[in-house]
């Protein structure tokens, strides 16, 4: 099947230079017949480039090989008259030939370079529906068993809790802890794919105004804790909304949780001007990180805290990098441990509609 | 007449944890357990391994689960809102899922609602007990299969 069409495609190649070299020739004879002997690759040129766009490589050869042809015999034998005659014109022909090959490379190669890029894309399509088909077998297939072990444990501590001694009460909230554990290590997988598939549609947005939103839904969600939230007035990207509200979110409630164990915690968010780039950034006076793993920091499932220190999945700032990237921007952390860490992302100056 | 429940449920644990967590918030009404798509509409509909079932004896409540086997849940959901005797049966997706697109598939086919089971146990029995409550008594039912 592929050969048979290979096949088609190479006389089609051949047929389209042998086509394009006849009318080149043919216009020759009329109407620049006036021209006589002189600039006598003038039509050839084209035909050859013209052979090159459609055909490749092979057809372009094929039409530079039939044109000097056609100059050094076929067009003299119907108008009675040498086209080459001295030393100039010969190279004229060679100076013809050798660009001819040049066009034709270079035409084959943008070819290739084409071809090869619609296979990317298709390949890139099929993982693309693969990862979809994985996630979603992910998110039905493997939480159902979960909720069954998470379920039966908790009838076993319902009915049977008071039969058992503290040590075994303990092993059924070890089961319940993980089963729990891993149901958010799932949620946040599936998260971190969605950010991976969803399409970008971009608009200015007032990320100042999404993180006091943000802050103010922490906040909710733990009223015990005062956090000092300092945030600069009218920062605006162009950015998803939707992902820039998952990326807030991320960076934000990292603040927030390393915060915790801090006496007076405080969070700012705003700009600042770096290596010439306007970048913003979200800065903490929490637990921080040693500077030594940063590389660490946005691999998904890497924690640079224990569960018992900070809960977490590992997968908020791998999720913010994506973000970021999905933007064609640019993610760096600097911190120092029990210094605070601060979080920077960039987006390309045309992310950037400052207010 | 007893309110019925129609689960359509192929997990067996699921199905186990789910009758639990009705019985649980004290929900006393009969969960009838269907387990595939296929058998659903059979239940539906009084054909196949139901022919015997009065099909206008319809539940109260569908609670329907989207990866089944035979018939997926969408397909179930499309056809019960298709004929005309089930045209507005209240059906609740309740299911593993949380993909936007099955969301909004599920809404589009005419879903009353859509629930995804948590994996806490505590939080699922929750979620049993508000459904049962609010399905099964806040809610005014369409007086449905009688009217005609």
């Amino acid at each position: 099947m592929d050969r048979k069409s290979g096949v088609r495609r190479a006389w089609q190649a051949g047929g389209i230079a042998v086509a394009v070299v006849v009318v080149a020739a043919a216009l020759r004879l009329w109407p620049l017949h006036a021209l006589e002997a002189r600039l006598a690759w003038l039509t050839f040129y084209p035909a050859v480039a013209v052979a090159a766009l459609y055909g490749g490589l092979r057809a372009g050869a094929l039409a530079t090989a039939l044109s000097c042809g056609s100059v050094l015999w076929v067009l003299p034998s119907l108008v009675g008259r040498p086209f080459i005659r001295d030393s100039a014109d010969w190279l004229g022909m060679a100076v013809f030939a050798a660009t001819c090959t040049l066009v034709s490379s270079i035409a084959d190669a943008t070819r290739r370079a084409n071809a090869r890029a619609k296979q990317a894309r298709e390949e890139a399509e099929v993982a693309n529906r693969e990862l979809e088909a994985f996630s979603y077998s992910v998110a039905h297939d493997l939480r159902a068993p979960l909720r069954g072990m998470n379920g039966f444990a908790q009838i076993l501590v319902d009915a049977y809790g008071e039969k058992l001694d503290a040590d075994g009460q303990d092993a059924l909230h070890e089961i319940l802890l993980n089963a729990r554990r891993m149901g958010a290590l799932i949620d946040a997988l599936l998260s971190l794919a969605r950010v991976t598939r969803s399409a970008v549609k971009i608009e200015s947005v007032d990320l100042s105004e999404v993180v006091r939103t943000i802050g103010a839904q922490l906040s909710t969600a733990e009223p015990e804790r005062t956090v000092d939230l300092v945030v600069q007035d009218r920062l605006h990207a162009d950015l998803d909304p939707v992902l820039a509200r998952t990326l807030v979110e991320n960076v934000l409630g990292n603040a927030w949780k390393f915060t915790g164990k801090v006496p007076a915690p405080r969070i700012e968010f705003g700009t600042i001007e770096k290596d010439r780039v306007r970048a913003f950034f979200v800065r903490d006076n929490g637990a921080g990180f040693d500077m030594a793993f940063a590389n660490k920091l946005f691999a998904p499932f890497q924690r640079l805290h224990t569960v018992a220190e900070f809960p977490g999945t590992g997968i908020g700032l791998a999720t913010v990098q994506r973000i970021v990237h999905r933007h064609g921007g640019r993610l760096w952390a600097e911190g120092a441990v029990d210094g605070g860490a601060t979080f920077y992302f960039a987006f390309p100056h045309r992310n950037l509609g400052g207010n | 007449m007893s309110k019925v429940i129609l689960l359509v449920e192929d997990n067996a644990s699921d199905e186990k944890l789910t009758v639990l967590a009705f019985k649980k918030s004290g929900i006393a009404n009969d969960v009838a357990v269907v387990r595939d798509g296929a058998e659903a509409l059979d239940y539906l509909f009084g054909t196949g391994k139901h022919a015997g079932r009065d099909p206008r004896a319809l539940p109260t409540l569908v609670l329907l689960d989207l990866g089944l086997p035979r018939i997926d849940g969408h397909e179930v959901l499309r056809r019960i809102r298709a004929d005309e005797r089930t045209k507005v049966l209240p059906v609740v997706i309740l299911t593993s899922s949380r993909q936007d697109e099955d969301v909004a598939r599920g809404y589009a086919l005419g879903a009353n609602a859509y629930v995804r089971k948590p994996v806490d146990f505590v939080e699922f029995a929750q979620a049993a007990k508000t459904l049962g409550l609010f399905w099964l008594l806040l809610n005014e039912q369409p007086r449905v299969g009688s009217s005609t």
